[in-house]
């Protein structure tokens, strides 16, 4: 509700991947390099790149350089704006309902 | 107590209802007095920073729900106020330049309440992305890698 729908939906079609989430898995762990993140994938370091950038234009990893060294970094902040907005508008609605049946029981006169 | 029910309504519309156990005017208060706003509306997953309201024509109120960094506002304006029937407000959340109008009917039941709701959208587009769900592909399991994450 608050977030950019077009940046949501690169979130979410980035998240549409099992090796996309693999990768995010591993960088919820610490940085690491192409090749670190290819090792444990039935994938080509290739495809892991490609996987990369779309991961990247999402705004959930960044590329750094140290040397020859280019460890890749998750960006957790698109992940947290994704996770609220997924709290969805039947959910809020849900929720709320719910807790009001609650607070309407515990008022309730004798 | 009873299921909720969300639905498109013409073109820019969604119409929900929800029946409570209680009087209409004891589910009336509970939308117009802060102190029980803050016990109900929201979920879980947010935590309450302000609401107030001004239960008059023309009173303002203010909700807002943080959580970590990220805040969820709404501000809005009411335009009815008939105890304990009709609320008529209009609302607006923060960062998005859509106002929507908001009528909520407090029907009597035989002394349950049937409380309908229709919220009307500037546009189909609005109300649209409003009535998507998170149940595409990938989705779901995305939804669980996100709480892993966030959880470390």
């Amino acid at each position: 509700m608050v977030a950019d729908p077009a940046r949501l939906d690169a979130v979410f079609a980035a998240l549409a991947h099992p090796h996309r989430r693999a990768i995010l898995e591993r960088l919820a762990g610490g940085e690491a390099s192409v090749h670190e993140l290819a090792a444990p994938l039935p994938v080509s370091q290739p495809a892991v790149s490609r996987h990369l950038s779309v991961l990247e234009g999402a705004g959930l990893v960044t590329r750094g350089q140290r040397g020859t060294y280019r460890p890749c970094t998750l960006d957790a902040h698109p992940l947290r704006e994704a996770t609220e907005w997924l709290v969805g508008f039947r959910d809020f609605w849900a929720s709320s309902y719910d807790a009001l049946d609650a607070l309407l029981a515990e008022t309730d006169a004798p | 107590m009873s299921e909720l029910v969300v639905e498109p309504l013409g073109e820019r519309a969604i119409r929900m209802e929800r029946t409570f156990r209680a009087s209409r005017e004891r589910v009336f208060e509970a939308y117009v007095r802060p102190e029980l706003v803050r016990r109900w509306l929201g979920t879980s997953r947010m935590d309450w920073h302000t609401c107030t309201i001004d239960a008059r024509v023309g009173g303002a109120f203010r909700y807002l729900w943080t959580r970590g960094d990220f805040r969820m506002g709404i501000q809005g304006v009411f335009v009815v106020l008939e105890p304990p029937a009709r609320i008529v407000h209009r609302e607006r959340f923060d960062g998005s330049d859509g106002e929507t109008l908001v009528t909520t009917l407090f029907h009597d039941e035989g002394g349950l309440t049937r409380v309908e709701t229709v919220l009307e959208y500037g546009s189909t587009e609005a109300r649209d992305r409003v009535l998507a769900t998170p149940m595409r592909d990938g989705i779901s399991e995305g939804y669980v890698l996100l709480d892993a994450v966030l959880a470390g």
